[in-house]
């Protein structure tokens, strides 16, 4: 199992080097997909890793259910050592609220294609604020049509605009 | 605006048309023009009316876009695309979509969510081979039957071509007696009966827009990649990237078979819908989906995806058509290409830009091609209308020298969620700053 987590390590590594690219983590997520068939209950060991960075709390906000770009930034956020618990897509600003209290990660990463994701993810910010819960958790954002202008639209601490970009911040939070 | 006499609507719209025509063909126009398109809920929120209206009220929402278009003064007007959608969708049982007030509770999106495509594997890749021998047969009868349901009795639809035999052609026609054939048949008259409303909608639409004198633009002709076709509508992404690895050559195969009926469709709608260019210019709108920084190594680019669009783009050029590739997302690390094939085309084409720096393209490219964009939704939603002035004030600097510079929004155009007064921001500030001769 090692050698798997070292090779998925790899995988990621080149992805930020840019030498390697979406054909080839969606290559390896099926050579993945094909190995946990083969060890079948064993899985459950392997995810629960002891040397996690951290916590991150992901999720496609309300309205929107695109997840590609969701889905590199868990993948690149696992491979890199964090805990990351992914709510999936169109996810209500509640369940973002529930799950914080609840997981208690020291980073929420919001993730929209569409640009009524704006606003879904100021309700999520402001909820947050409303419930004096804001203080707790670094915010960033990501997503086809978001970049920096729309930190401050929302209230966020930081824009990525690539998965690489999602670890670097995630990464620079964890060691505050 | 004001009423205005048929000489006056007559010349302004000639007026405006040219200034486009001229920034397309490299030549410098009076001022520098505005063609926005907007996602398809931008006038619909404008005039107050929900997602859930805007799918099933066509005649309601090519009104919004009369109402909410006419306030800004641009060259070029957005055409009405697909209203009453959902009410089509929901009559073929369009599968390959959600929406809001979809009949079947599996598609139904909230009442104010805009609608989403659903991706999924429709073709199994062991099919290429089906699909290469037949592309028509297999697309016909295999894949279009399970996107839209009520199209399943086309999974038995004859050869048709057989007709030419005495003895095989009779039995070719009992297709057409078979009483799920007569049902489906039935059922797509209803759908356009209940798109009669529609479609007076847009041609009263379209009438209205000439006669105050804004020249609608030309949209009918849509394209798309053929990497896209292939993994928006038949394998999936996730797919169509094994398929780089595992079925490369079927794959390279199938998005050069793939050129050809997407320009034949385009003849298509040129003969349904007339000349359309009479008093407008037709860009062909070309979306790019997965060709996009960070999808794909260069090196793939250029061996799957770059390959066809641009075989696509030169048969479009050949039948005068101006092909308009959406180059969506960022598209820095692909200039060289997009450069190289402008060389080629000189003044033939529209280069829409989205998360691409535009005064960068232009000088690497302006000398060749035409430059669309880039002002970014999250000005266009979030403002102030003064940092959408300085946007498009410095885009306009950089990009207007010798014509070839057209402004519009940088992802859709206008955003759904624009709000008003930084739209009109965009439109002064072209009127403001985009003047070539005083």
């Amino acid at each position: 199992m090692d050698d798997v987590k070292k090779s998925m390590k790899i995988i990621g590594d080149k992805f930020s080097k840019k030498e390697y690219f979406l054909p080839e983590l969606i290559m390896s997520g099926e050579i993945l997909r094909q190995i946990f068939e083969e060890l079948g209950p064993r899985l459950k060991e392997v995810q629960s890793s002891e040397n996690k960075k951290g916590k991150v709390l992901l999720g496609t906000v309300a309205g929107d259910i695109h997840d590609i770009g969701k889905d590199v930034v868990k993948f690149m956020l696992d491979v890199n050592g964090f805990d990351v618990l992914d709510l999936g897509v169109d996810v209500p600003a509640e369940k973002f609220l529930e799950s914080l209290k609840e997981y208690k990660p020291k980073v929420l990463a919001l993730s929209g294609f569409l640009t009524l994701a704006y606003d879904s993810m100021k309700e999520i910010i402001d909820k947050l604020k409303d419930a004096g819960l804001r203080e707790n958790v670094n915010i960033m954002i990501g997503g086809g049509t978001v970049d920096e202008r729309i930190v401050e639209y929302v209230g966020a601490d930081a824009y990525g605009q690539s998965a690489v970009d999602a670890v670097n911040i995630a990464t620079k939070w964890m060691e505050e | 605006m004001n009423k205005m006499s048929k000489e006056n609507s007559k010349q302004l719209l000639d007026e405006r048309v040219q200034r486009v025509r001229d920034a397309v063909a490299l030549k410098e126009p009076d001022r520098v023009p505005i063609t926005p398109f907007t996602d398809i809920f931008f006038p619909t929120i404008q005039a107050g009316m929900s997602h859930k209206e805007a799918m099933y009220k066509g005649r309601k929402y090519c009104n919004a876009c009369l109402k909410v278009y006419s306030r800004y003064d641009w060259d070029l007007y957005p055409a009405v695309l697909f209203p009453g959608l959902g009410k089509l969708n929901d009559l073929v049982g369009n599968e390959t979509i959600k929406w809001a007030g979809a009949a079947d509770p599996n598609f139904r999106l909230g009442d104010h969510q805009p609608y989403q495509y659903i991706e999924k594997e429709w073709m199994k890749a062991e099919d290429y081979e089906k699909l290469l021998q037949d592309p028509t047969g297999y697309l016909l009868r295999n894949v279009m039957t399970r996107q839209n349901t009520v199209l399943t009795p086309f999974e038995n639809f004859p050869n048709l071509a057989m007709f030419v035999s005495m003895f095989s052609g009779l039995g070719v026609t009992f297709f057409f007696l078979n009483k799920d054939v007569k049902k489906m048949v039935k059922s797509l008259r209803k759908a356009l009966r209940g798109m009669i409303g529609t479609f007076l909608g847009m041609r009263k639409y379209s009438k209205s827009m000439k006669k105050r004198g804004n020249p609608v633009a030309g949209q009918m002709v849509l394209a798309q990649a053929p990497f896209d076709m292939i993994s928006d509508s038949l394998r999936g992404m996730r797919g169509a990237m094994l398929d780089m690895y595992r079925n490369p050559e079927e794959l390279k195969k199938t998005c050069d078979i793939l050129v050809e009926p997407l320009l034949a469709g385009m003849d298509n709608s040129a003969f349904t819908i007339g000349s359309p260019d009479e008093d407008t210019i037709t860009l062909s709108f070309i979306p790019l989906h997965r060709g996009a920084d960070g999808f794909m190594s260069n090196d793939q680019f250029e061996e799957f995806y770059w390959p066809g669009l641009t075989k696509l783009m030169e048969g479009m050029i050949a039948k005068d058509i101006i092909p308009m590739p959406f180059y969506e997302g960022r598209y820095t690390d692909r200039l060289e290409f997009l450069a190289e094939f402008a060389k080629k085309h000189k003044g033939k084409m529209v280069y829409w830009f989205h998360d691409t720096d535009i005064i960068k393209v232009k000088e690497m490219m302006g000398d060749y091609v035409c430059i669309r964009g880039n002002v970014p939704a999250s000005l266009l939603v979030g403002g102030p209308p003064e940092a959408v002035e300085e946007y498009v004030k410095k885009s306009i600097e950089g990009c207007m020298e010798g014509g070839g510079y057209l402004v519009d929004g940088g992802v859709s155009g206008i955003p759904n969620e624009a709000k008003h007064e930084n739209v009109q921001a965009m439109t002064d500030a072209v009127h403001k700053y985009g003047m070539y001769r005083k």
